[in-house]
């Protein structure tokens, strides 16, 4: 098996010296390939995004156990300024932007980092944020700030997108259109994605191979079409219904083994 | 009256400044930043005694200012990232009281104080009579305050401090060096602590009593909002001109109201509109 791009080994996160988050995650994220996890609120999604990133050192946070590598070298615990130098750029959750800033700015903003500024392959997939380039962030629309938000990560030319919930809040078109855009970076820039959603549904469409997260541990994982077929997934997350009163009696059993 | 001020007013607002870039970036108020600009002063005024000219003991208040803000951050106010912002106020007020046992320690026989300098020649425009003092102190806080707000206004450099003060998470994920730049205000804070404390000493002379103008200051930067920039001119102008015609009308029914104007308006911006008249209106689509 060739080496992944990004190898998550077992490991553990604590917040504030006591609060653990992940107990002993492993995944890998294979090169040029869209990789999704998936789990409810608060099973460690946002956590293991930040770990990966380093930006949970800005959260008080650290990996107490365990590795992280990518492209072969050593990450975890690294500054968040470093680890996207490499090429692991982090989109957060809940559109982040620099409201205060024009559209211009925000992109003028995350250039000083790279020095560079490649207006044009943000506004070549997303030709919104052309006509809006000098309004103030606030004033656009969520859709808007989420494609802004994907645009500014383009800029530091990352090997490894990571992106935590873009579709958080936005209209079905809007969403549709974002992971439009985002199977495109995919295939047109070959750039790897690593993707942690609610919305099942969108990203086992676009993903090749996805994990499910629940309480800070993977309960199941697998390529996108064999976990679009699992029944679990099917009822837990894609919210289809059983079709018998005999699976409706053991739902609780297998709920249960789950958690 | 006008002329003082003019004056006092851009000197406030070059103070007042270094409160709001830490407030940006570290969401707390930085007490020590009376003691940077007495540091700064007393260093101006030891350097020019020693006959090293006027520019180069300017430049040196410059970098020991920078240089305390710098440090301020990195040792106070970055491990005690994610505490409320209380356990940071309390902090640097200890910080406070350290800078100004090292000033009186290390001046010696110098903490008295004196003069920076002699300018003589007096100007007139209009009415108004400017000293040869209060157009150096004028022209320092200019300087000071156009170079501090010119970066953040025109340069990438400033773009991306803005950026990091209003969302260092986010910032952080696009690879934004966050802590650099956070070091960064902090400097900027000290060097403008630092000039506008050098812009105090040209004016009135360096006394050990300096720093209660720049806790007066803080006055400007709540009426100008806390997170505001460019506003804060105008805070140190609204002031500077309460306390000069507050005292002049009523310095008979209230002797000494100019000492206690600044702590006055504090006290009605705080109670009246607690973000200042240019702080941030949050832009929040609903």
């Amino acid at each position: 098996m060739p080496s992944p791009l990004l190898s998550v080994n077992n490991i553990e996160v604590v917040y504030h010296p006591f609060i653990m988050v992940l107990k002993g995650i492993s995944l890998r994220v294979e090169n040029d390939s869209i990789t999704t996890i998936l789990g409810p609120n608060g099973a460690g999604k946002t956590t293991l995004l930040r770990a990966v990133s380093g930006v949970i050192k800005l959260y008080r946070g650290r990996i107490t156990r365990g590795s992280i590598s990518f492209l072969g070298e050593r990450i975890e615990n690294k500054e968040p300024d470093k680890i996207s130098r490499k090429g692991v750029v982090y989109v957060a959750e809940g559109r982040q932007v620099f409201r205060e800033l024009s559209v211009e700015e925000n992109i003028e903003a995350v250039a000083y980092a790279w020095g560079s500024s490649d207006t044009d392959t943000v506004y070549k997939y997303f030709p919104r944020l052309k006509v809006h380039r000098r309004k103030r962030v606030g004033y656009l629309s969520g859709g808007e700030q989420q494609m802004l938000a994907i645009g500014l990560a383009l800029l530091a030319k990352p090997k490894l997108l990571l992106l935590d919930e873009p579709s958080l809040g936005l209209a079905p078109r809007i969403v549709h259109e974002l992971y439009e855009a985002i199977r495109r970076l995919h295939e047109e820039e070959g750039i790897t994605v690593l993707l942690a959603e609610q919305n099942a549904k969108k990203a086992l469409e676009i993903a090749d191979y996805g994990y499910i997260l629940e309480n800070g541990k993977i309960v199941l994982e697998g390529p996108a079409e064999k976990l679009r077929e699992d029944k679990d997934v099917k009822e837990f997350y894609l919210g289809l219904k059983p079709e018998t009163s005999y699976r409706r009696a053991k739902w609780y059993r297998r709920k249960k083994r789950w958690i | 009256m006008v002329k003082e001020s003019i004056v006092m007013g851009v000197l406030y607002s070059v103070l007042a400044l270094g409160f709001n870039l830490v407030y940006r970036v570290s969401k707390s108020i930085n007490l020590a930043h009376p003691e940077i600009a007495l540091v700064a002063a007393y260093a101006a005024l030891v350097a020019s005694m020693q006959g090293l000219g006027f520019f180069l003991a300017a430049l040196i208040a410059s970098f020991i200012g920078f240089g305390i803000g710098i440090l301020l951050e990195r040792g106070v106010a970055r491990p005690l990232l994610g505490r409320p912002p209380v356990a940071l106020i309390a902090a640097t007020l200890g910080v406070f009281y350290l800078l100004r046992g090292v000033a009186i320690e290390a001046t010696g026989s110098y903490w008295s104080g004196g003069s920076l300098g002699d300018f003589g020649t007096v100007y007139r425009i209009g009415a108004v009579v400017f000293t040869g003092s209060d157009i150096a102190a004028l022209a320092v806080a200019l300087v000071a305050l156009g170079l501090v707000i010119g970066i953040h206004r025109f340069t990438r450099l400033g773009v991306a401090m803005r950026a990091v003060a209003e969302n260092p998470y986010g910032a952080a994920g696009y690879g934004l060096p966050v802590r650099r730049l956070t070091a960064l205000s902090w400097g900027f804070a000290g060097l403008l602590g630092a000039l506008g404390g050098l812009a105090f000493g040209l004016k009135a002379g360096v006394s050990p009593g300096i720093d209660s103008y720049v806790l007066k200051a803080l006055a400007a930067s709540l009426l100008a909002g806390l997170d505001s920039i460019a506003g804060i001119v105008v805070g140190g102008f609204v002031l500077s001109f309460t306390e000069q015609f507050g005292d002049y009308f009523l310095h008979n029914y209230l002797p000494g109201f100019g000492e206690v104007a600044a702590f006055i308006v504090m006290l009605v911006v705080l109670l009246l509109k607690p973000y200042g008249f240019f702080g941030t209106e949050r832009i929040e689509r609903l």
